[in-house]
């Protein structure tokens, strides 16, 4: 450990499994039906089920803010808790947010379109435009929790996850935060699921059939948003704070060499941003099964390139 | 924190209302000229009258192989261009040039909003490629390929702020040795989507904007794209190619307020602007110059003010401040970037660029108002500051390179 060590202390999630505070120990389920649009027929995806939001995050108010928003208030408030955060221990000047995210706020976007389409261009809902903006997941976050350090939000296709993590690992190190949240997640919604099939991508079973789900080379699609808080190590250490894991490295290349992989996907189902479900899928395996040693996140990167996300986990962090 | 390498500006690239080119713009600026047009209500979606900074120039670029172009794309591919030739860097293809452009709308620029109402069916007539240009990260891609350049490709969308915080991550980039030199900036095309949101929140000025004035009433829609090419200073110096410019201090920050009103005290934007300063290791009274946010809208302009009562208030002098969105329009995704450009211009020629139509100044002592006209002066250090919806604050600041050259 050094001064530009890193430290994950904290996850929270909100993915097909629900709501989870902590890392994630899960098998995957059954696909579940598409109901939140008309289908032709039966449509079925991993879909995050329904919750209520203020049972697990006490205060919070999500009226009219989109679904991608509040789940990132929600998995912020899990992955807080979490780590052992008090709002009194940080200042919020020194507090980051970033957000990776492939399509961003679809729900609110097509809600809008929807409402120009038959309304016209100039009756259009004023509480939806701003919903749709990629970045207000993040400044929610930042609203709720008083973070006023930098609030970024990344778009890079499959490793937007990735590249969230990258920029705030870069804010800490440049001393720019002390903490940050990183957030990853999409929505899936009518318009990208019927864009996967009529590109005839979506694996048979989206489309009704049975069968084995796992290895299946076709795209399942997935949904959801995963957390992890990140700090210097000097930073936890204050906190007096037990870290999941020291990140070693993030690493883009089109070969993740020996290293063990893990296959988000095929847990959370396809939603391009999986990088930090990914992170606490894997880091809550190998802590189940008492493994020690370097673990490796592996996502498709846009056809030419895969991201290889490395830990150190010692025997005096958690588990 | 002091970045470890120097970052130069070597090359920028502008596709704005004044047209194609960096030239086009300085000229507009020098001569206090608005590009904006006033669209009767029978040319407009929104089946009123409106003021835009519409491009007219030509954009075309064929499609590549398997690529739909949106006309976001082609904005950022044009202005991209002009960028590397400006740099004077080799033909592409070129290896690791990692590629940072922000956007706020992208592909959407060119998607219907019928699409959304039944997307299967949009997609049948033949918009399944159109939609594939829809993510931020598209835009990127485009240049990237486009320019037959490799390395990191990073979207990024933070709304009004997003082209300012594009510049800041690409140099960060350099400044942290993970890059020589990057492509980095900002573009957005006039889309239905947006037209209809802003009118939505009662924002849009129906007539051409008036920021910093007490009669302003809104904001004026515009498009376009700035590209700028960010070098290690001392690969620049070993390439013997002019230094525009040297970005010397960066800095984010967020109100963490309100989704989209502005701190009414401006304190978010006032940190960010003092935290470029330092970084920079320069004073209040070192900047000659603050190229606004200035969208002309009653909330945003007099927490602008506030805020450079805050971050200049050790200061010996009124700064002088303006905003050329009076000039061009808001061109949301693509203004922090553009108006980076325009304070690098600034620099280069000496030049303060006018805010227009700014006659009844919101009252403060703190503020030297730039109106009216062009003015030279002499000043090594010029900054730009954005903001945008979700609070987000960006502060660049610039040193004259040594390619100035006052005309």
């Amino acid at each position: 450990m050094n001064d530009q060590s890193i430290m994950l202390t904290g996850f929270g999630s909100v993915s097909a499994f629900g709501p989870c505070r902590g890392l994630m120990a899960c098998e995957p389920g059954e696909l579940s039906r598409i109901t939140r649009w008309p289908t032709p027929g039966p449509r079925r995806a991993r879909l995050v089920p329904a919750f209520r939001p203020v049972e697990l995050v006490p205060g919070l108010k999500t009226r009219r803010i989109d679904r991608l928003s509040v789940w990132g208030l929600v998995a912020t408030g899990l992955a807080l808790q979490d780590a052992g955060f008090d709002a009194g221990s940080t200042d919020g000047d020194r507090m980051a947010v970033t957000f990776g995210t492939a399509f961003g706020c679809l729900d609110s976007t097509e809600e809008f379109m929807v409402s120009i389409a038959r309304n016209g261009h100039g009756k259009a809902d004023p509480i939806l435009f701003p919903e749709m903006l990629s970045n207000l997941p993040a400044s929610h976050v930042a609203r709720h929790f008083g973070m006023r350090g930098p609030n970024v939000t990344l778009a890079c296709g499959a490793l937007s996850a990735e590249a969230a993590l990258a920029e705030a690992v870069a804010e800490l190190r440049g001393g720019e935060a002390d903490l940050a949240v990183v957030m990853a997640g999409d929505v899936l919604s009518r318009a990208l699921f019927e864009w996967y099939e009529e590109s005839s991508r979506l694996a048979p079973a989206c489309l009704g059939a049975s069968g084995s789900l796992m290895g299946t080379s076709e795209l399942i699609p997935g949904e959801g948003l995963g957390v992890a808080v990140v700090e210097t190590a000097e930073h936890a250490a204050s906190r007096g704070v037990c870290p999941y894991a020291e990140l070693h490295d993030i690493d883009i290349s089109p070969d993740p060499g020996d290293a063990p992989l893990f296959i988000t996907s095929a847990y959370t189902g396809e939603f391009w941003s999986t990088g930090i479900l990914g992170v606490a899928l894997a880091l809550g395996r190998l802590a189940r099964e008492g493994d020690d040693r370097f673990v490796v996140a592996f996502g498709n990167g846009r056809g030419h390139a895969a991201s290889t996300i490395t830990f150190r986990i010692g025997e005096d962090f958690r588990r | 924190m002091s970045g470890r390498v120097d970052v130069a500006v070597t090359g920028i690239g502008a596709v704005t209302p004044y047209g194609i080119g960096q030239h086009v713009l300085l000229d507009g600026l020098l001569k206090s000229r608005s590009a904006l047009e006033i669209v009767e209500a029978s040319d407009n979606l929104l089946e009123t009258r409106a003021t835009l900074g519409r491009v007219r120039a030509d954009v075309g670029i064929p499609n590549p192989p398997g690529l739909y172009l949106s006309r976001t794309d082609r904005l950022a591919v044009v202005a991209a261009r002009e960028a590397w030739t400006t740099a004077a860097l080799p033909a592409p293809p070129l290896d690791e040039c990692p590629v940072v452009v922000a956007s706020t709308v992208a592909g959407l620029s060119d998607v219907p909003a019928v699409a959304a109402v039944d997307p299967a069916a949009y997609y049948r007539a033949g918009g399944l490629a159109r939609m594939a240009s829809y993510q931020v990260s598209h835009v990127a891609d485009a240049v990237a390929i486009c320019l037959g350049v490799r390395g990191l490709r990073i979207g990024l969308s933070v709304a009004c702020a997003s082209g300012a915080m594009a510049i800041a991550l690409a140099a960060r980039l350099i400044a942290h040795g993970r890059a020589s030199v990057a492509l980095a900036g900002g573009s957005d095309a006039i889309s239905g989507i947006t037209l209809a949101g802003f009118h939505s929140l009662r924002a849009l000025d129906p007539e051409p904007c008036r920021p910093f004035d007490r009669s302003r009433a809104g904001l004026n829609l515009g498009e376009g794209a700035g590209i700028v090419v960010l070098e290690a200073l001392p690969r620049a110096r070993a390439r013997n190619v002019p230094v525009l410019a040297i970005l010397r201090g960066w800095a984010l920050s967020n109100d963490a307020l309100h989704p989209t009103a502005p701190d009414d005290e401006g304190r978010g934007l006032a940190a960010s602007i003092v935290r470029a300063m330092e970084r920079a290791g320069v004073t209040a009274d070192d900047v000659g110059y603050v190229n606004a946010h200035g969208t002309g809208t009653p909330l945003n302009d007099v927490a602008e003010t506030h805020a450079y009562e805050r971050a200049f208030a050790l200061r010996s002098t009124p700064i002088p401040v303006s905003s050329t969105k009076s000039c061009t329009g808001h061109t949301l995704g693509a203004a922090g970037a553009i108006e980076a450009i325009v304070a690098i211009l600034g620099l280069r020629e000496q030049m303060l660029p006018p805010t227009l139509r700014l006659t009844d100044p919101i009252e403060t002592g703190a503020v030297d108002w730039v109106s009216g006209a062009a003015r030279m002066a002499a000043y090594r250090y010029g900054m730009s500051v954005s903001a945008g919806f979700g609070s987000s604050n960006v502060s660049l600041v610039f040193e004259r390179g040594q390619a100035g050259s006052v005309q």
